[in-house]
């Protein structure tokens, strides 16, 4: 079923937009706590004293970039997502609360990873969700992180950018311009409200069963647009909400919360379930259906929502 | 004015705050009092006037529950003025619980331990990028040194050779419920530090301000990391506080402390 469609690395996109970036502005450093792939060979090789390896300390990693950031210059902080747990409480304390502009990058989000239930991590927006001053991105594919890269650059705090580990389904040819809702494809029984890698596989669901839905990919998660969020929810008559993230959390209960407050639809929140995901070797295309947020179960929820069979018709 | 008058002031200002809000760190403060003492009105340079100005020393005080005595020193110093104590833990005030940099001449928002240090290690790795000949100084509390993130950040002074990175650990021996080495000894403590590549010192007479100041000036060592070790006494000037090994005061001992410690101060 995935023979249509593409595949890039989140990583790479990232790592090309940062070196990029680097290129241009001297302040640019990267802060590197055993992590990092071409982006550190690319400051090692040409600019060691802006590579500022930490040895595998992420504590110590996350309150360095706050203060290199203090300082003027700009620093970008690159780990696993499951290791910004390790670090929750200098990002909150140390960067969050002075709202320093350290560009944080996680990857390794999502279900599809060879790491095995301590890392492949579906918890980090619950957690990064609830720090105040910092700006939260799910980038859609590999062309929409370059992009988002540059927008987070353009802040004036803390952001976070959260990366799958794994080469995921293209959804633009290009890098799209930055905007924080994108309607990717229109329909009037239901929006589906989704971010991250479930953008293909909301875009999948739509094609192959035929769904008349709009697809609207959330590429800020926090501070949630509210407006442009209900503005959508607003046009059709039932919502759907799909995240490669738990359910808990997520995006899912951020826009059932803005749609219950302000524009009441029936919704169906599909997320992983509360677990550990397992380890998953290779692009396994079948690994969103082991939980639930797969293409069929996308195409199930908008018909238990929509109104010709939901129980609000 | 002398460091030792400076002192006096700055020790009638930490009772008045504590007097003021009927509560506060009294243990932490008086044990660290002389340190900051030595680093703002001797050692460091800093401007009161202009608490940006890009070639000032920086100072992390990385325990930020001794916030009573931060007040009372940057009070003394001319950051803002000691009629703002009032403000002291009021809703929305410059003076939190913890010292934030909503306090003119307050360089660090801190409050859970381990990471003023991991900060002042950032400062002095930008310093030395960009060449800048200022000196960051951070003091950390003995208990705090059970945190595994200060050893992070001792390695990482170590490893860049950041010879402008001064920590002063405020060994007053307790923490918030018991003796420091019944809790986790931390000893040999010196030997720890240099191991690790700095170049340490043991102050013996932490709460004597001159010997403090020596000993910021004392260590020289180029391409190290420095450590001063300072043996203080939590409470120090106040008995019936350091009989009770308080980290907090409040009530009728709180007004004992202050009206032993006051006593004692016009004594002298």
């Amino acid at each position: 079923m995935w023979n249509d469609q593409a595949f890039r690395k989140m990583r790479e996109a990232y790592g090309d937009a940062v070196i990029d970036l680097a290129r241009h502005d001297p302040r640019v450093l990267f802060v590197s706590a055993d992590c990092g792939a071409h982006e550190r060979e690319f400051f090692r090789k040409e600019h060691a004293g802006r590579l500022i390896e930490m040895g595998i300390a992420e504590a110590n990693s996350a309150c360095v970039a706050a203060a290199l950031a203090s300082e003027g210059f700009k620093p970008h902080l690159l780990n696993f997502a499951y290791l910004l747990a390790r670090m929750y409480n200098q990002i909150g304390q140390t960067i969050c609360v002075d709202a320093y502009p350290v560009r944080i990058a996680a990857y390794y989000a999502g279900v599809w990873g060879i790491g095995g239930r301590s890392h492949n991590c579906v918890i980090d927006l619950a957690f990064m969700r609830a720090l105040p001053n910092l700006t939260i991105f799910s980038p859609a594919d590999y062309w929409e992180t370059a992009t988002i890269v540059r927008q987070a650059e353009t802040i004036d705090g803390p952001t976070y950018i959260r990366l799958a580990g794994v080469p995921t389904p293209v959804v633009f040819d290009a890098q799209p311009r930055f905007t924080p809702v994108r309607r990717m494809a229109d329909g009037a029984d239901c929006t589906i409200f989704c971010h991250g890698p479930a953008v293909a596989e909301a875009l999948r669901a739509r094609t192959h069963a035929g769904l008349d839905a709009a697809i609207v990919s959330v590429a800020q998660i926090k501070p949630l647009p509210v407006e442009a969020i209900v503005a959508e929810a607003a046009r059709r008559p039932a919502v759907v909400v799909v995240e490669d993230h738990s359910r808990i959390g997520g995006l899912g209960e951020a826009i059932a919360a803005a749609v219950a407050e302000h524009c009441p639809r029936p919704i169906a929140l599909l997320g992983v379930p509360d677990v550990f995901p397992w380890s998953v070797l290779g692009e396994e295309p079948e690994v969103y259906g082991r939980y639930g947020i797969g293409a069929r179960d996308i195409a199930a929820a908008v018909e238990r929502v929509s109104p010709c069979t939901n129980v609000f018709s | 004015m002398t460091l030792h008058a400076a002192e006096r002031r700055c020790l009638e200002h930490v009772f008045t705050i504590l007097e003021l809000n009927g509560l506060g760190h009294t243990g932490g403060s008086l044990s660290v009092l002389q340190t900051l003492v030595a680093l703002y009105f001797d050692v460091a340079r800093v401007d009161p006037a202009n608490p940006a100005w890009p070639d000032r020393d920086r100072i992390v005080l990385s325990k930020a529950h001794a916030c009573e005595a931060m007040y009372a020193v940057l009070a003394e110093r001319g950051f803002f003025p000691a009629e703002r104590f009032a403000e002291y833990l009021r809703f929305g005030s410059m003076l939190q619980g913890h010292t934030e940099r909503c306090t003119p001449g307050v360089e660090y928002s801190g409050g859970s331990l381990g990471q003023g240090i991991c900060f002042a290690a950032g400062l002095a790795y930008a310093a030395k990028l960009r060449r800048q000949q200022h000196r960051i100084f951070c003091i950390v509390g003995d208990g705090e040194c059970h945190e595994g993130s200060v050893w992070e950040a001792a390695m990482f002074g170590a490893h860049y050779r950041l010879d402008n990175l001064y920590v002063a650990v405020d060994y007053n021996h307790y923490a918030d419920h018991a003796n420091i080495s019944e809790l986790m000894e931390l000893e040999p403590f010196v030997e720890k530090w240099r191991s690790f590549g700095w170049e340490t010192v043991f102050v013996e007479q932490g709460n004597d301000v001159e010997r403090v100041a020596a000993a910021f000036k004392g260590v020289t060592a180029e391409g190290r990391p420095k450590c001063l070790v300072v043996n203080t006494v939590k409470n120090c000037g106040v008995a019936v506080w350091a009989e009770h090994r308080l980290h907090q005061a409040n009530g009728q001992l709180l007004r004992d402390g202050l009206a032993e410690g006051r006593a004692r101060l016009h004594v002298e």
